[in-house]
C-alpha cells in the first residue's frame, strides 16, 4: 500500500516544464508566422490601392485567375507569365541538378572507384550553397553584363566570336537559362549530399550479393540504388518543388536595370511587386490573393508527389493484411453461427 | 530545491519570451523620462520668446499666412498647433547624403547635436531608397515614434503630403509661401497641395546635358558651351547634332548614354498631366516621345545602356557616350561625373562642361516636411529657416558643400562668384544651372500616381528595346494596369 507522500509524488508531472521552454517558441510563433499567415488569407479578400480595406469578395481570385476588364485581364496576363515562367525555370534547374547529384552521388559512395580526395570534391561542390544568393546574382549580373562592358561580353567580342554583345541579362532564353544554370549550381551539392546519405543507408550487403551475382555497375544502380533511394528522392522531389514554387532570390536579383528582368517574375516576385509599392497604392488583395493560389498549388502538387512515390509494396501488404483479418472475421462470425 | 528549480525554469522562459519581443516596443519608455526635464526647459525658452514678438504676432493676427507677407520671423511657437515639449527634434531621412552636411553646418557634427537654443537635433535614418522608403516611412509613422520633421524625395513626396495623417501645413511651423520669394518656383509647386504649402527643401535640383569638350571639338568643332548649347537648344537640334556626331566619329559614339536621362529630361520639360482628374490615364504626348525616342533608337543615337551601371560609367571614358544627362548632384566630387571620369585620374577628367541642354527640368531634389506628430516647432522652425529661408546661411552652404540651394540671391551670388569645378575644366556649373532653375515650370495637376506612369513608361520603353509605338504602348498601358488599381487605364 502506497503511502500519501508515495502517492503524491507519483502524480508530480514534469511535462509543465516543458511545456514552459518550449512555450517562448510558440508564442512567438503565433505572433510572427502565424497570424500573418492567417492575415494573408484575410488579405486575398480586401481590395487594392485606394479600396485596401473594403472586402470585395472572390474579386481578387476571380482577376488573377480569369481576367476580366483591362486592368483584370492585365493582372491575369501577367500572374500566369509568372506561373509559366516559375514552372520553367524549377523544371530547368531540378532536371540537371538531380541528374548531376545522383551520377556525384552514386560515384563518391562507390567503393569500388576509390575517388581521392572525396572530402576535397565534396567541400568544393557544396561551396556554392553557402554564398548568399544576393552575392551570387551580383556576381553573374556583372560577369554577364548585357553591354560589351560585361565581362562576357568582352571577352567572346575580343576573341571575335560575336560582333555584337548578347542580351544575358534581358534576352529570356539567356536570363531563364542563366538562372537555372545558376539554381543548379548553388543546390547541386545539397541535393548530393543528401543524396549520399540515403545510399549509404542501403545495407552494403545487397551491393555485395549484387557483386556477386555479377550484375555490372549499372545494373546495381538501376536495380539496388535507385530503388531503394526512393524515399530520400521523394523527399528532395517534394522540397525542391516547394522551394522552387516560390523561388524568389536569383530571379528577383538578376536584373542590371532598377526593375525586375521581365521574363524572370517569378510567382514569389509577382506577390513581393504587389505589396512593395507606395503603401497607399499598394495592391496587398492581389499579393495575398497570389501567395494563396500558390499555396494550394503547392499543396495539390505535394499530394500527388506523395502519392505517385508512395511505397506501393506496402500498401499492398497492408490490403492483404486487411482482407486477412476481415476473412478471419467472416470465419469466426459463421463459426459463432453454426453454434 | 523544487521551488528554485520552477523559478528558474520560469525566468528562463520569461527571459526567453521577452527577448523575442525585444524589437516590438517603441521608445516611448526612455522619451518619457527625458521630457519631464526638458519641457521645463523648453517651456523656459518658449515664455521668453514669446515675450520679445507678442506685439508683432498679435498685430499679424492668426492667419499671417495670408498672402503678402511672410511669417518666418515674426512666427512663434504660440501661433502653432504642434506641440514644442519634445526633447529632440527628430529628422527622419532615409540618406545621410544630405543630413550628414547640413547637421555640420547646424550643430558642427554630422552625427546631430545641440541647437542655438541647447535643443537636440537628430537625425533617423531608415536607410533605403523608392519605395523601400516610403514603406519604413509609413511603419516608422505609424509606430508612433518620435518624429519632427522628415524628408521626401521628389518622386514621392505626395505620397505624404496629401495625407494629412502625415504633413501638416508648413504654416504650422512659421513659414508661408511670401517667405519663399528667393525660391524656385517649382519647388514651391511640386510642395503645394490645394493652394498650401506642405515643405520646403533647402536645395533645387535642375538638370543640363554634360558633354565631352575635347569630342565637341574633334567632332562638331565646337569650342564653347555658347556655342554648343546653340547646336542643341532643342530636341530637333539635339538629335540633328547627334547624326553628326555619329558620322564624324563612324557611329562609335552615341549623343546620349542611356534613353532614362533623355526621359528625365524630356518628361520633366513635358510637363504633362498623367492622371485625370477622373482617375484615367492621361497618354497626351506619350506617344510623340515614343516616335521620338525610337528614331534615336534605331538610328543609334542612344545607347541601350541602364543609367548607374558600371557599363554607362565606362562610356564616358571610351568615348562611347558624347554626354550625360546629369542633375547638380551628379557633379560635385565624388559624384556620377567624377564617376564617369573615372575619378580625378581618369581618361576624361575635367574633358567636360555643361548646358543646359533641349530643356530645361530638374531631376530629384529633397523637401522637408513637418509630421503633425511634430512635438519641437520651434526647432523644427529654427532648421527649416536656416537651410530654406536664411539667404546668407544658404549661400554659405553652396559655397562650403557645392548643393544648389534653393534661393535665387544666394544662388546667383554664387554663380557670379570664382567658383570652379575641376571635374567640368573649372567651369562653374551653377551659371548654367540658375538659368535652366529659373526656366523650370511644373503643372499643378501632378498626383502621386505620377511616378509608378513614369517609371511604367520608362520600362515599357527600356524592356521593348527598338520595338514599334503600338507595342510599347501597349506594354505601357498593361503595365500600368497591372501595377496600380487606382488609376483607370483603359
Amino acid at each position: 500500500m502506497a503511502s500519501a507522500a508515495q502517492k503524491r509524488i507519483k502524480s508530480i508531472s514534469y511535462a509543465k516544464y516543458g511545456y514552459m521552454f518550449i512555450a517562448p517558441f510558440f508564442i512567438v510563433y503565433c505572433f510572427f508566422q502565424l497570424w500573418p499567415l492567417i492575415n494573408t488569407f484575410i488579405l486575398a479578400f480586401y481590395g487594392n490601392g485606394n479600396t485596401q480595406t473594403d472586402f470585395v469578395g472572390v474579386a481578387n481570385f476571380k482577376a488573377i485567375l480569369m481576367g476580366g476588364g483591362f486592368a483584370e485581364k492585365a493582372i491575369q496576363m501577367r500572374f500566369s507569365k509568372a506561373i509559366v515562367t516559375t514552372i520553367i525555370l524549377w523544371f530547368g534547374n531540378f532536371i540537371p541538378q538531380i541528374l548531376l547529384s545522383l551520377i556525384l552521388a552514386a560515384w563518391f559512395t562507390d567503393a569500388k572507384l576509390k575517388i581521392r580526395g572525396k572530402g576535397f570534391f565534396k567541400v568544393v561542390m557544396y561551396l556554392p550553397n553557402i554564398i548568399t544568393a544576393a552575392s551570387v546574382a551580383a556576381l553573374y549580373v556583372s560577369l554577364f553584363g548585357d553591354t560589351k562592358y560585361g565581362a562576357i561580353n568582352s571577352l567572346l567580342i575580343g576573341a571575335g566570336l560575336i560582333s555584337s554583345p548578347i542580351k544575358f541579362v534581358t534576352n529570356a532564353v539567356w536570363a531563364r537559362g542563366l538562372t537555372m544554370f545558376i539554381q543548379t549550381w548553388l543546390w547541386f551539392g545539397n541535393t548530393m549530399i543528401m543524396l549520399m546519405s540515403g545510399i549509404m543507408g542501403i545495407n552494403p550487403s545487397l551491393f555485395e550479393a549484387a557483386d556477386i551475382d555479377g550484375a555490372s555497375s549499372t545494373q546495381q544502380f538501376f536495380k539496388v540504388t535507385l530503388p531503394l533511394l526512393r524515399p530520400i528522392m521523394v523527399y528532395t522531389l517534394i522540397t525542391s518543388m516547394i522551394g522552387g514554387l516560390q523561388m524568389f532570390d536569383i530571379p528577383y536579383l538578376f536584373h542590371e536595370t532598377v526593375d525586375v528582368t521581365e521574363d524572370l517574375r517569378t510567382v514569389a516576385v509577382f506577390v513581393y511587386e504587389n505589396f512593395h509599392t507606395a503603401p497607399s497604392q499598394a495592391n496587398y488583395g492581389y499579393s495575398a490573393a497570389a501567395s494563396v493560389i500558390l499555396f494550394f498549388i503547392t499543396a495539390v502538387l505535394g499530394s500527388i508527389c506523395f502519392y505517385m512515390n508512395r511505397d506501393k509494396d506496402e500498401i499492398a501488404r497492408k490490403k492483404k493484411n486487411k482482407e486477412a483479418r476481415k476473412r478471419l472475421a467472416e470465419i469466426q462470425a459463421a463459426k459463432k453461427e453454426a453454434m | 530545491m523544487n521551488k528554485l528549480k520552477k523559478t528558474l525554469a520560469l525566468v528562463a522562459a520569461m527571459g526567453l519570451a521577452c527577448t523575442a519581443f525585444v524589437g516590438c516596443g517603441s521608445s516611448d519608455d526612455n522619451k518619457k523620462e527625458d521630457t519631464t526635464e526638458a519641457t521645463t526647459e523648453a517651456a523656459s525658452e518658449d515664455s521668453s520668446s514669446e515675450d520679445g514678438s507678442a506685439e508683432d504676432s498679435s498685430s499679424e493676427g492668426g492667419d499671417a499666412s495670408a498672402d503678402g507677407e511672410g511669417i518666418a520671423d515674426t512666427w512663434t511657437a504660440a501661433d502653432s498647433s504642434l506641440a514644442d515639449d519634445g526633447d529632440q527634434l527628430t529628422i527622419v531621412t532615409w540618406t545621410t547624403n544630405d543630413l550628414a552636411n547640413m547637421f555640420k553646418d547646424y550643430v558642427g557634427n554630422e552625427e546631430g547635436g545641440a541647437d542655438a537654443n541647447g535643443t537636440k537635433v537628430a537625425y533617423q535614418l531608415v536607410g533605403s531608397s523608392g519605395t523601400e522608403a516610403m514603406e519604413q516611412y509609413t511603419t516608422y509613422f505609424d509606430g508612433g515614434e518620435d518624429v519632427d520633421l522628415y524628408c521626401a524625395e521628389a518622386g514621392w513626396i505626395l505620397e505624404y503630403i496629401t495625407d494629412s495623417k502625415y504633413s501638416s501645413p508648413l504654416s504650422e511651423v512659421g513659414f508661408n509661401a511670401a517667405d519663399y520669394s528667393n525660391a524656385y518656383q517649382y519647388t514651391l509647386d511640386t510642395a503645394t497641395v490645394d493652394g498650401e504649402l506642405m515643405g520646403a527643401t533647402w536645395q533645387a535640383a535642375p538638370g543640363g546635358y554634360v558633354y565631352r569638350t575635347d569630342l565637341a571639338d574633334s567632332y562638331l568643332g565646337v569650342k564653347s558651351p555658347e556655342d554648343m548649347q546653340a547646336k542643341i537648344s532643342d530636341w530637333d537640334s539635339f538629335w540633328a547634332t547627334a547624326e553628326e556626331v555619329k558620322t564624324a566619329s563612324d557611329g562609335k559614339t552615341r549623343m546620349a548614354a542611356t534613353a532614362a536621362g533623355v526621359w528625365q529630361a524630356y518628361s520633366t520639360a513635358m510637363n504633362k498631366t498623367w492622371v485625370n482628374d477622373d482617375m484615367t490615364l492621361n497618354t497626351d504626348g506619350c506617344e510623340d516621345y515614343v516616335d521620338m525616342i525610337e528614331n534615336a533608337i534605331s538610328n543609334g543615337y542612344v545607347d541601350e545602356t541602364a543609367q548607374w551601371t558600371d557599363a554607362w560609367f565606362a562610356e564616358g571614358q571610351d568615348d562611347g557616350a558624347f554626354g550625360y544627362f546629369f542633375s547638380t548632384w551628379c557633379l560635385p566630387s565624388g559624384a556620377q561625373l567624377e564617376q564617369a571620369s573615372g575619378g580625378t585620374s581618369g581618361a576624361t577628367y575635367g574633358k567636360w562642361n555643361i548646358v543646359t541642354g533641349p530643356c530645361n527640368y530638374f531631376w530629384g531634389g529633397t523637401w522637408l516636411v513637418a509630421s503633425p506628430n511634430c512635438d519641437n516647432v520651434t526647432a523644427a522652425h529654427d532648421f527649416i529657416k536656416h537651410f530654406t529661408v536664411d539667404t546668407d546661411a544658404m549661400q554659405n552652404y553652396a559655397e562650403t558643400y557645392g548643393d544648389f540651394v534653393n534661393n535665387k540671391e544666394a544662388m546667383n551670388a554664387v554663380a557670379s562668384g570664382d567658383y570652379s569645378n575641376p571635374a567640368l575644366g573649372g567651369q562653374n556649373q551653377f551659371a548654367v544651372l540658375t538659368d535652366a532653375a529659373d526656366g523650370i515650370t511644373l503643372s499643378d495637376t501632378a498626383t502621386k500616381y505620377d511616378q509608378t506612369c513614369k517609371d511604367a513608361f520608362n520600362n515599357a520603353i527600356t524592356n521593348n528595346w527598338g520595338k514599334d509605338k503600338d507595342t510599347i504602348m501597349n506594354a505601357f498601358k498593361t503595365d500600368l494596369a497591372a501595377a496600380s488599381s487606382d488609376i483607370t487605364v483603359e
